[in-house]
C-alpha cells in the first residue's frame, strides 16, 4: 500500500486518467472516499480490497473516457463534498460510476465487519432513529443543492 | 448394464430417481454435478457481519457484489457459497437471449440449492391447462410433505394451498411477519374487500427435527450458506440414493443428444474436465436437465434449429412496505431469509390470482439496498440501521401461459436463443396492495413498486408441454411425460409443464417427476 500521493491536507493532486487506473491510486482513492464520504478510516487490508474490487468488477469499463474518475479526483483533490456531488449524480442516474464506486466500498466496509455498527444496529433505539432519520431527510434537501452547485463548479472550473 | 438413465440431479431428477429406485430399477444418474465444497459458513449471519465470528461474505472473485455492476439477481445467487449452482453455466449451456435473463445451474441438486423453499401444491385450479387430474399428483406430494419435511398450518390460505395432511408446525415469525399478520387480523374484512388473503407460507424447512435433520436455527443464513440442515434441497435426496443398491451416480458428464433404437436409448455424453466422448445404454431415458437444458438435449438429438419451442417463467414484482412501530427497533437476530407471509390476490371483477411472498430483511447486506434510499451515503446508513429492521419486501409472481411471441430455438452454432415478450404489468394489483396497507397503517408508496427484468423469476418451464393432443407442439410430451416423437425417452422437470400458475412450481417439479418416475417403471415392465 502507497500513501505518498496523499498530502498533508488529504487530498490527493489531480492525475492523468493512464495514472488511475494504479493500485496504489486505487488504494489511495478507496482511503478518501472512506473517510470523506463514510467518515470511516479504511485499514490497509480494506483499502486494497478496494482496489482488487474495482479491477475485478471492471467499474472503469462503465467510464472508458475516464470522466468521471477524473472528476472524482479532482473533487477529492480541491476538497469539494464528495457525498453530495454522489447524491447529485445518484438520483438522477443510480447506476452512475460515481455511485458505483461507493456501493462497491459500502460493501468492503461492511464485508470487513469491523465497522458493522455504520450499517447494523444491535439494540433497539426507536428515539435516536426517528430524530436521525428526521435531521437526515433535512441535510438530504441542501446535500442535493450542494452537489448540484458542486457539479456545476467542477464543469465549469476544469474540463470534465 | 442400467434400466433407466436419469440426466439432472434437480428437482425432478432426484425425485423421479428415488421412485424408480423404489421400484428397484437400476437407475444411471449422469450429472455434472458441481457442489458447494465441505466448508461451511459458520457461525449465525449477526455473528459474522460484526466479526464474532470468520467468514468471507464478498468471496475472492467479490461475487456478493455482481448487482453493483451487472443485471440484477437474487443475491442468494451471488453469495459466495452458492457460486457453484450457477458456475460454468454459461460456457456449458450458452443463451442468447436479448434482455430476458437466464440462469441455469450445473450444480448436484441444480437450481433448487438456492430456492426460497416454498412447497405449495398445485390446486384443480392451477392444473387446469394440465392434461392430468389434481388427484393424479396428490399422493405424490404427500409422501414428498412426508419425506422432506413441510413447515406450514391450516388458514385462510388453506383452500389455496390444498390438503394440510403431514404439515410441521409453522415457523417462528419474526417482529415483522407479527404485526403485518396482526395488522390483518384485525383488518381481515378490509383486505378480503381489496381481494387480498394473508397466511403462513409452506416452506421446505423443518421447524422439527426429522430423520436425522435438525430444526431450523433462525441464524438469518438462508442467502449464505447452501447446505443448511433445515432447508431441504434436491441434493439430499440425490445423496441419500447413492447408498442404495442399483443406482449409480456419475458426475461431471453434460448430456449432448440422444438417439433410440428397437432396444432402448444411446445417450452420447461428453466429460467436462476430460473433454472425453462416452455412450450410455439403457432402456429408458429420462430428462431432467431443467427447461432449457433438457429441450437442448432434443433438439440437438434432432439435429433440429428451426423448430421454436413455448418458453414461461413467472415474473416477479416488488413492493417495499415500512412497518413504523418496527424503526429504531434494532436487529432482528433470530429470524431467517425465506417467505414470513403468503398474500394471494384475487380480483373480484377477474379470475385467476397473483401471489405474492414477504421476506425481512434480516439476510442481506445492508450495502445491497443502501443506495436505493433517496439519502446521502450518511443518511442512507443511518436508513440502513433504523429502517431495514422495519421493511418488508413484497415479491408477487404473475402466472404464465403460452404465447406465440415467447420461443426458444437451438441456434447453428449450439446456443439456445430466446424470444420473450411479454406485455409489462399493469402494476393494479400491487398499487391496490399499497393502498390497503396504507390505511393498515404502514408505510409505503407506488413509486417504490418494481418489475424484475423477464426471466428473473427463474421458474423456466413449458419447452416440452404434455399435451392431450398430438398436433399441437412438435416435441410434445404425453400426460405420462413420455416424449411423442421418442417413446424410449420421459421427460421429469418443468418442460413439461403447459402453463405456470403464479405459485413457486419446484413442489410440483418433484411431485410430477414422482409420477413420471413410476410411469417409466410400468413402461419397463409393459415391455417385459
Amino acid at each position: 500500500m502507497s500513501s505518498s500521493s496523499v498530502d498533508a491536507s488529504g487530498a490527493l493532486p489531480p492525475r492523468l486518467p493512464s495514472d488511475l487506473v494504479s493500485t496504489d491510486s486505487l488504494i489511495d482513492e478507496g482511503r478518501l472516499l472512506a473517510r470523506r464520504v463514510f467518515g470511516a478510516e479504511l485499514d490497509d487490508r480494506e483499502a486494497s480490497r478496494y482496489a482488487r474490487a474495482v479491477g475485478a468488477l471492471h467499474l472503469d469499463r462503465d467510464d472508458p473516457s475516464g470522466r468521471h474518475r477524473i472528476m472524482l479526483h479532482r473533487a477529492l483533490a480541491g476538497h469539494y463534498d464528495v457525498e453530495s456531488i454522489e447524491f447529485a449524480l445518484r438520483l438522477t442516474n443510480r447506476k452512475n460510476p460515481v455511485s458505483r464506486r461507493i456501493q462497491t466500498l459500502s460493501f468492503i466496509i461492511e464485508g470487513g465487519a469491523r465497522q458493522s455498527h455504520r450499517f447494523l444496529a444491535e439494540k433497539p433505539s426507536p428515539l435516536s432513529a426517528v430524530l436521525a432519520l428526521s435531521v437526515h431527510g433535512f441535510r438530504a434537501a441542501a446535500l442535493y443543492a450542494r452537489g448540484r452547485y458542486a457539479l456545476w463548479a467542477l464543469r465549469e472550473r476544469t474540463d470534465v | 448394464m442400467c434400466d433407466v438413465i436419469v440426466v439432472g440431479s434437480g428437482a425432478g431428477g432426484a425425485w423421479a430417481a428415488h421412485q424408480l429406485v423404489a421400484a428397484g430399477r437400476r437407475v444411471l444418474m449422469l450429472d455434472v454435478g458441481f457442489t458447494p465444497g465441505p466448508r461451511d459458513i459458520g457461525g449465525a449471519f449477526l455473528d459474522i457481519r460484526t466479526g464474532r465470528s470468520q467468514a468471507d461474505l464478498l468471496g475472492e472473485r467479490f461475487e456478493t457484489l455482481n448487482n453493483v455492476v451487472g443485471p440484477y439477481q437474487s443475491p442468494k445467487l451471488n453469495a459466495p457459497r452458492f457460486r457453484f449452482v450457477t458456475d460454468e453455466s454459461e460456457r456449458l449451456a450458452p443463451v442468447r437471449s436479448g434482455p430476458f435473463t437466464t440462469t441455469q445451474s450445473f450444480a448436484r441438486g441444480g437450481l433448487a440449492n438456492a430456492w426460497g423453499a416454498g412447497a405449495y401444491r398445485f390446486t384443480a385450479e392451477d392444473l387446469k391447462a394440465f392434461p392430468i387430474p389434481v388427484g393424479a399428483l396428490e399422493r405424490y406430494y404427500d409422501i414428498l410433505t412426508e419425506q422432506i419435511g413441510i413447515s406450514g398450518q391450516l388458514d385462510d390460505l388453506s383452500d389455496h394451498f390444498g390438503s394440510g395432511a403431514g404439515l410441521q408446525r409453522p415457523l417462528k415469525l419474526d417482529a415483522l411477519g407479527t404485526r403485518v399478520l396482526r395488522a390483518y387480523e384485525q383488518r381481515r374484512a378490509s383486505f378480503h374487500s381489496a381481494g387480498f388473503t394473508i397466511g403462513r407460507p409452506r416452506l421446505a424447512v423443518l421447524s422439527d427435527a426429522l430423520r436425522g435433520r435438525a430444526a431450523c436455527t433462525y441464524d438469518n443464513l438462508t442467502f449464505w450458506e447452501p447446505t443448511l440442515d433445515y432447508l431441504y434441497t434436491p441434493g439430499r435426496t440425490v445423496d441419500a440414493l447413492m447408498g442404495k443398491p442399483g443406482f449409480a451416480y456419475e458426475s461431471g458428464w453434460q448430456v449432448q443428444r440422444f438417439s433410440q433404437d428397437d432396444t432402448g436409448v444411446v445417450v452420447e455424453a461428453r466429460h467436462i474436465e476430460s473433454h472425453e466422448h462416452r455412450s450410455f445404454r439403457a432402456p429408458r431415458l429420462v430428462l431432467a436437465a431443467g427447461a432449457l437444458n433438457s429441450a437442448r438435449i432434443v433438439l440437438q438429438s434432432f439435429d433440429d434449429t428451426t423448430t421454436e419451442l413455448p418458453i414461461l417463467d413467472n415474473l416477479p414484482s416488488m413492493v417495499p412496505v415500512v412497518v413504523p412501530g418496527l424503526i429504531g427497533a434494532g436487529y432482528d437476530r433470530t429470524s431467517h431469509g425465506l417467505g414470513q407471509l403468503n398474500i394471494v390476490f384475487r380480483p373480484a371483477e377477474g379470475t385467476g390470482y397473483l401471489q405474492a411472498t414477504l421476506y425481512s430483511y434480516t439476510s442481506l447486506l445492508a450495502s445491497e439496498v443502501l443506495l436505493d434510499f433517496p439519502l446521502p451515503v450518511r443518511g442512507a446508513l443511518a436508513a440502513a440501521r433504523h429502517l431495514l429492521p422495519a421493511l418488508a419486501v413484497v415479491t408477487f409472481f404473475y402466472p404464465d401461459s403460452p404465447r406465440a411471441e415467447n420461443r426458444v430455438r437451438l441456434a447453428v452454432d449450439g446456443a439456445m436463443e430466446i424470444s420473450y415478450d411479454a406485455p409489462p404489468p399493469t402494476g393494479d394489483a400491487e398499487r391496490r396492495f399499497m393502498r390497503t396497507m396504507l390505511r393498515s397503517g404502514f408505510l409505503t408508496h407506488p413509486a417504490l413498486w418494481r418489475v424484475s427484468p423477464r426471466g428473473a423469476g427463474i421458474h423456466y418451464a413449458g419447452t416440452l408441454p404434455m399435451t392431450e393432443r398430438a398436433d399441437t407442439v412438435r416435441y410434445s410430451t404425453l400426460p405420462s411425460g413420455q416424449l411423442r416423437v421418442a417413446p424410449r425417452v420421459f421427460i421429469a422437470d418443468a418442460a413439461v409443464f403447459p402453463a405456470l400458475p403464479a405459485k413457486n412450481h419446484t413442489f410440483t417439479i418433484m411431485a410430477n417427476a414422482m409420477r413420471v418416475g413410476d410411469a417409466v417403471s410400468a413402461s419397463l415392465s409393459e415391455a417385459l
